[in-house]
């Protein structure tokens, strides 16, 4: 499956509607990094967003810096906190 | 002049997408308002258009636990008072004019006691838990709610308690049958369910267990092992979502139904987190909060559309 990359801001109800989701592939990620199926309704969404749109290696860039400073913050926490949870792993966008 | 239907003997309707599946089975998650205060492991009550969100922490470690309460109208979150104790990694029950929040955690190793109730307007202190702990499931209503399992004193113990809240005290009733933490819960006082979480650092659970008001008994697991995610729902038809999970990037935007026997697999989250929360049913849902690796306020709303595909025959 072919994918366009943009950022935008989600602005609540409505950014993605339960039709969109059926018409197009659309994931989120850190950064206000959207991954978007590549067909003419996922165009139209991008539009409608004011999606920027962005090479899949700027995206990625922006979602690894994201999960950097999440790491960051992990490591900053005690080691019964860090018990808790998974630190943050950078992972790549499809 | 004559019609297709005329020429052909029926009509044909031309569709621009592929057309839905019934039921919940073709339901999917659209984007609702965002909380006003971005957090991680909150808590929740109602439905989806009247929806209740309070408790949790920033991701930041310098950040205050949360006390933080916000009513949701099926478009946008408004800021409810706050709860009296601010906490993180608690349970909720009921709705948003008659919720119960209580349990929960406190850094460093603060295992909450306490309950409070919400009548619609403020946050009221109730009866304690017996048995402090966070990471807890939540079910129930305000006056019939189930406290089950989560993580206790000394040292994260598992627990395996369950206690009952007949709207002016708690009680212990049957345990579990698998002690584990971040888990959710589903139902009744007399039909409930309990499923996924957390044992021992880095083991996911995926087991569930069904509740008929006297004792808990093992239910097919989910088909995704997690902990730190949204689930709400009834014991028949319970909503399983997000999570953290096994490997990298150690988080799921999966989604699953279950059925009263087995859980299916259902269409996932946009935004894939974990250590959010949710409310509602399986076919009117609410997600929201939690972190993607950064904290987040997004909102989702899993809605399946009600409508019955029919077999159409000609002759």
């Amino acid at each position: 499956m072919a994918y366009k990359y943009c950022t935008a801001t989600n602005w609540g109800k409505s950014f993605f509607t339960h039709e969109e989701r059926r018409q197009f592939h659309l994931s989120g990620h850190p950064g206000e990094v959207w991954v978007v199926g590549d067909n003419l309704y996922g165009d139209q969404w991008i539009s409608k967003v004011s999606g920027a749109i962005k090479s899949k290696a700027e995206a990625q860039a922006i979602v690894t810096g994201e999960i950097e400073a999440a790491q960051a913050a992990y490591d900053a926490l005690s080691a019964e906190q860090q018990a808790q949870q998974a630190r943050p792993a950078i992972y790549n966008l499809p | 002049m004559a019609d297709y239907k005329g020429i052909k003997g029926f009509t044909v309707q031309s569709l621009a997408t592929d057309p839905l599946t019934a039921g919940v089975a073709g339901a999917t998650w659209s984007s609702g308002g965002a909380l006003n205060t971005a957090r991680v492991r909150l808590a929740g009550a109602g439905t989806q258009t009247a929806g209740l969100a309070f408790g949790g922490a920033s991701t930041s470690p310098s950040a205050p636990v949360q006390d933080a309460s916000e009513e949701y109208d099926g478009s946008s979150w408004a800021e409810g008072n706050n709860l009296n104790t601010a906490r993180r990694s608690l349970a909720g029950a009921g709705t948003q004019t008659a919720a119960l929040g209580f349990g929960g955690y406190t850094p460093p190793a603060n295992y909450k006691n306490e309950s409070e109730e919400y009548n619609g307007t403020s946050w009221a202190e109730g009866n304690n838990l017996n048995t402090a702990r966070g990471y807890l499931a939540g079910l129930g209503i305000q006056t019939a709610a189930l406290a089950v399992g989560g993580a206790k004193s000394p040292s994260f113990a598992l627990s395996n308690d369950v206690e009952q809240y007949d709207g002016t005290s708690w009680s212990e009733i049957a345990e579990i049958n698998t002690a584990r933490y971040s888990l959710e819960g589903a139902g009744t006082t007399t039909a409930g369910l309990a499923f996924g979480g957390r044992t021992p650092s880095p083991t996911f659970n995926n087991e569930s267990e069904e509740w008929n008001g006297s004792a808990w008994t093992e239910g097919n697991n989910l088909n995704t092992a997690r902990g730190y995610f949204a689930g709400f729902g009834i014991q028949t038809a319970a909503l399983a979502a997000g999570g953290n999970v096994p490997g990298s990037p150690a988080l799921t935007a999966n989604t699953e139904g279950y059925d009263g026997t087995s859980w299916t697999e259902l269409n996932n989250l946009a935004t894939a987190r974990r250590q959010l929360a949710g409310n509602g049913t399986q076919t009117a849902g609410l997600a929201y909060g939690g972190t993607t690796g950064s904290q987040t306020n997004a909102t989702e709303e899993f809605t399946a559309d009600d409508f019955e595909v029919k077999t159409l025959t000609t002759s």
